[in-house]
């Protein structure tokens, strides 16, 4: 019986072939997806690909950019939204 | 467009979204910047130049450039001044004593061991002596 660590929904599993021809089922951690952009839809720099309970060890600086619309929206898509309010406002 | 006392809002970095004025052109593609910013060098690329410009003088000080902004109705927060952190006064952990430990003088032993062991050899000889002149006297 396979124990409980290797049983639980969390961990990804895959099938992999072993060198002798025989199939097995190989028990990995789940990866999480890439964080993108809210706008252009292209993954995100600076954001680290972790999962949650990793990235609450993280410190805050270091999980997203500093600038406002950080870890949300890229730096060009940020850009222009900001540019498109100061437009906005002047009117 | 971008000259000294132009108002603009800065797109790039961590002050990207704040209001900022043209202090001094540094060269074609650089300028000084303060206001909502920190007071820093900054590339015109940088920069997204507002209609409104400040009556201010190039290079001037940072409390005439957020007296000019609120001629504009903004608000310029000013940050407190850094202070050096007074080192706190920390527990002296207390040394317990240990109680030392008297050593006795080994050599000393070995010396009066000897003295008893010649002590002994001597009164052997002299009981040997006798015994030997006893025996001698019987004959």
């Amino acid at each position: 019986m396979a124990g409980k660590s290797i049983n639980s929904k969390t961990k990804g599993k895959q099938r992999i072939r072993l060198p002798g021809g025989r199939s097995k089922v190989a028990v990995k951690q789940k990866r999480s997806s890439r964080v993108v952009c809210g706008v252009t839809g292209k993954p995100l720099q600076a954001v680290p690909q972790a999962r949650s309970a990793k990235m609450q060890t993280i410190s805050k600086s270091k999980r997203r950019p500093e600038r406002p619309y950080g870890g949300v929206l890229s730096s060009m898509a940020a850009r222009k939204l900001i540019i498109a309010k100061a437009r906005e406002e002047e009117q | 467009m971008i000259d000294v006392g132009r108002v603009c809002v800065k797109i790039a970095g961590r002050d990207a979204g704040k209001k900022a004025v043209v202090v001094e052109k540094i060269d074609s593609n650089f300028v000084l910047i303060d206001g909502q910013t920190r007071r820093r060098k900054c590339s015109i690329s940088h920069l997204e130049p507002l209609n409104k410009t400040l009556d201010i003088k190039k290079g001037d000080s940072h409390d005439k450039i957020v007296a000019a902004f609120k001629t504009l109705n903004i608000d310029v927060k000013t940050t407190k001044p850094k202070t050096k952190k007074t080192e706190r006064p920390r527990k002296v952990r207390k040394l317990h004593s240990k109680p030392k430990k008297v050593t006795k003088p080994k050599v000393e032993k070995k010396e009066v061991k000897e003295e008893v062991k010649e002590e002994v050899k001597e009164e052997v000889k002299k009981v040997v002596k006798k015994t030997v002149k006893k025996v001698a006297t019987k004959k």
